[in-house]
């Protein structure tokens, strides 16, 4: 259970690197209870892999190289994929939205995979009342559109007039109004032609979704669009709506399922520091879980998405191995941009054994000692690995790869990993070294292991 | 000195052997480095005019009209018009790709929408504002190295985005001021090789980067607040326009001095078609419609 949640930690944390960790952690393991075995100290040797630890991650940050441009992005994607087109379609779309995109993966209706930009931000929650778009059209649109962010319950026609008021107030030219519910005969106001001739306006559902996730698009709303979001849990009424708490856009759209507005009227100073605010908080998450849904809110107000559709030869293939395919290159890309790449097939770890391999020579603590040689054997065996599954001795060519230089199993020569685009992603490696050295280091001092009996014959990173 | 009706002299483009000149009365050419200014066909307010790099054989120029941006294939005796989106946008900024005969990019910065793009020679604009937090865009400024960079500078009301993957989206810079309205850029002719650019803000701080724009610092200028809404770059000097005056630095912005066009007019563009040295002229447009050739 301890190495399953050792895995599942990477798999969490950056969506790859779990073989390379179980690797790391096996070797690192097995020298480690050799030494214990033989009289070694558990809390001495734990220390001293936390050292070896830190010294590696200093290394792999020391060797890692920014990445961008659609060209590199495939590069990347097709190590992480293995998937020509998906590979292209992932390049290009993480080279226009960048690290804090939004992305979606939905499966297509098509055999092929295909791609799509929206500009602007959009959320769930769609129009009211389909008899709001127009005639034989999918989607209804307001040009320099005043907004109502809220979600706010109406139940009568009159509940409206401070609104419509302050509008004409405001001397806007259309009105779209972000509400929790609408009753039909609150909605009857704005279906009538002569209303909508006077002032089009749109009724649209605050978010699909209810509780803090409805709360958190309107707070979103309101940073693109300015204004405040009145919420009805607060008891807020239109009663003591103001003009400047309307958001303003250069154009409103809704579906029956969305709603997105395009060049948001908001303050750009106030955006960013939202946009800041909701980075920071992700930054301080440690899950994943709790993590993705900031990332996908920052996606949002970065002026635009793309959506990856996966096809295949049936839908379940499509739902369940391409989209997860999918999903998992692109968190990995997601974390290439943050933290750049490093030379790939095992190299980056080889090149760590410099920096270990001095600390070996000048201490005389035997358990810091057992504890940097299991590492650098560790640190040797994802090289070790795809070589021999690919069919190639390791041996006959580890002296000779090293600082950016690799086997390319493919081609069966020493070529440089980064020029060539065999890379591994940064901190994919990074958080499969810490999570393996500290998953062993405490396995070693826990005193009961469930172990799996058939343990796999091999692996490749 | 050309008087024109009225309006504001927006901007200016220069080919290899006339002037052009974007104006709330049309748009000017002068076939003698701005001595005299002819009508150029277009007396509709053209708040932005740019010429192809490649203008002695394509002759294409890119005008802005309203919602709409012209394009002339033949030196601009005839026009064709394209409406960008709705609703309307004003393009405040043309510019096109150093590599355009090769890859057709042409850009507009508009007012309240953000960033177009064309790829196909101006045939078709699309927004391309991923990452462009604020679509109030002031200036745009194009990478002399773009075929091998990529990258695009836009000044914003609220900072500077800088695009390395040829305006197809956008980050924001970490600048020294916080959130500053940018009203000029102007990168080295050898920014591939020096990464030396400047930017102008409103409240008249000059900006300077030597690492191709990942990290900013300020260059004291001694303004009186003005806004700097344009910088001429020529090798080590440096040319400000600060509306009422020009500042002039020959040695990269170490030592400046000051030049006062005029006690009334404020300078709205200007252009040194042969560059900064003195022997050549500055072309100077001006708020209220006036173009000066200044010896």
């Amino acid at each position: 259970m301890l190495i399953r949640h050792t895995l599942w930690r990477v798999h969490e944390t950056v969506g790859d690197g779990t073989a390379t960790a179980a690797l790391l952690y096996q070797s690192i393991y097995n020298d480690g209870l050799r030494y214990l075995t033989a009289g070694g100290s558990p809390m001495a040797l734990r220390a001293a892999l936390d050292g070896a630890k830190h010294r590696v991650l200093d290394a792999l940050n020391a060797q890692a190289a920014p990445i961008s441009g659609q060209k590199r992005l495939t590069g990347l994607a097709r190590t992480l994929c293995y998937h020509e087109r998906m590979a292209t379609l992932l390049g290009e779309i993480f080279d226009i939205i960048g690290e804090a995109g939004a992305l979606e993966i939905k499966t297509g209706n098509r055999r092929d995979m295909e791609r799509e930009y929206f500009e602007g931000a959009y959320w769930d929650g769609g129009l009211f009342s389909r008899t709001q778009l127009p005639q034989g059209q999918t989607r209804a649109a307001l040009e320099n559109a005043a907004i109502l962010i809220s979600d706010l319950h109406f139940e009568e026609p009159g509940q409206f007039r401070p609104l419509l008021e302050t509008v004409a107030r405001s001397g806007a030219k259309s009105l779209a109004i972000i509400a929790g519910q609408v009753s039909d005969k609150a909605m009857a106001l704005f279906l009538n032609p002569k209303n909508q001739a006077t002032l089009p306006t749109l009724v649209i559902r605050a978010g699909a979704v209810r509780g803090d996730a409805q709360l958190d698009s309107l707070e979103d709303l309101a940073a693109l669009v300015g204004g405040r979001a009145l919420y009805q849990a607060a008891g807020q009424t239109l009663n003591e709506l103001r003009p400047e708490d309307l958001g303003h856009a250069r154009q409103v759209w809704a579906t029956r399922g969305d709603h997105g507005v395009i060049g948001g009227k908001g303050n750009p100073r106030a955006l960013c520091q939202h946009i800041a605010r909701l980075r920071e908080r992700a930054r301080a998450e440690q899950t994943a879980e709790a993590r993705k849904p900031l990332q996908a809110r920052v996606g949002k107000l970065m002026g635009g998405s793309a959506t990856l559709y996966v096809g295949a030869d049936s839908e379940a293939q499509a739902s369940n191995n391409y989209r997860d395919l999918a999903q998992r290159a692109s968190d990995a890309i997601r974390v290439a941009l943050r933290t750049g790449v490093v030379a790939g097939g095992g190299v980056a770890l080889l090149d760590c054994r410099a920096a270990l391999q001095q600390a070996l020579n000048e201490t005389p603590d035997a358990d810091q000692r057992a504890a940097y040689r299991a590492v650098l054997r560790a640190l040797e065996l994802p090289y070790r690995t795809i070589l021999a599954n690919a069919g190639y001795e390791p041996s006959e060519t580890i002296a000779q790869v090293g600082n950016g230089l690799g086997f390319d199993v493919e081609r069966g020569a020493i070529v440089p990993m980064i020029e060539r685009g065999i890379v591994d992603v940064a901190g994919v490696l990074s958080c499969a070294v810490e999570t393996a050295i500290s998953g062993a280091a405490i396995a070693l001092t826990t005193d009961v292991l469930i172990q799996q009996r058939n343990r796999p014959e091999q692996m490749q990173p | 000195m050309t008087e024109q009706s009225d309006g504001i002299v927006y901007g200016f483009a220069a080919t290899h052997d006339r002037l052009f000149a974007a104006c709330g009365a049309g748009l000017f050419q002068s076939a003698d480095e701005g001595r005299n200014w002819t009508s150029a066909g277009d007396s509709l307010p053209t708040t932005a005019v740019a010429a192809s790099p490649d203008f002695a054989h394509d002759g294409t120029l890119f005008a802005s009209v309203g919602g709409m941006i012209l394009r002339s294939v033949d030196g601009g005796a005839r026009w064709n018009a394209l409406q960008l989106a709705q609703p309307q946008p004003v393009v405040g900024a043309l510019a096109v790709s150093p590599n355009y005969a090769a890859d057709g990019v042409a850009l507009a910065a508009t007012i309240e929408d953000g960033v177009f793009r064309s790829a196909d020679r101006g045939r078709s604009w699309s927004p391309w504002n991923f990452g462009l937090l604020d679509l109030n865009t002031i200036c745009l400024t194009i990478s002399p190295s773009f075929a091998d960079d990529e990258t695009i500078f836009v000044g914003t009301e609220s900072g500077l985005f800088r695009s390395a993957n040829g305006g197809r989206a956008w980050r924001e810079v970490v600048l020294p001021v916080e959130y500053p309205a940018v009203m000029s850029v102007a990168l080295s002719p050898n920014f591939a090789r020096d990464g030396i650019g400047y930017a102008g803000t409103e409240s008249g701080e000059l900006l300077t980067t030597s690492d191709g724009g990942e990290s900013w610092r300020g260059l004291p200028v001694g303004t009186d607040g003005s806004p700097i809404s344009s910088i001429l770059l020529d090798g080590v000097a440096i040319l400000l326009n600060l509306g009422d005056a020009l500042k002039l630095s020959t040695d990269g912005g170490a030592s400046w001095q000051t030049r006062r066009t005029t006690n009334d007019m404020l300078i709205s563009a200007l252009i040194a078609p042969s560059g900064l040295s003195t022997r050549e002229p500055l072309i100077v447009g001006f708020i209220g419609g006036a173009i000066r050739r200044l010896e």
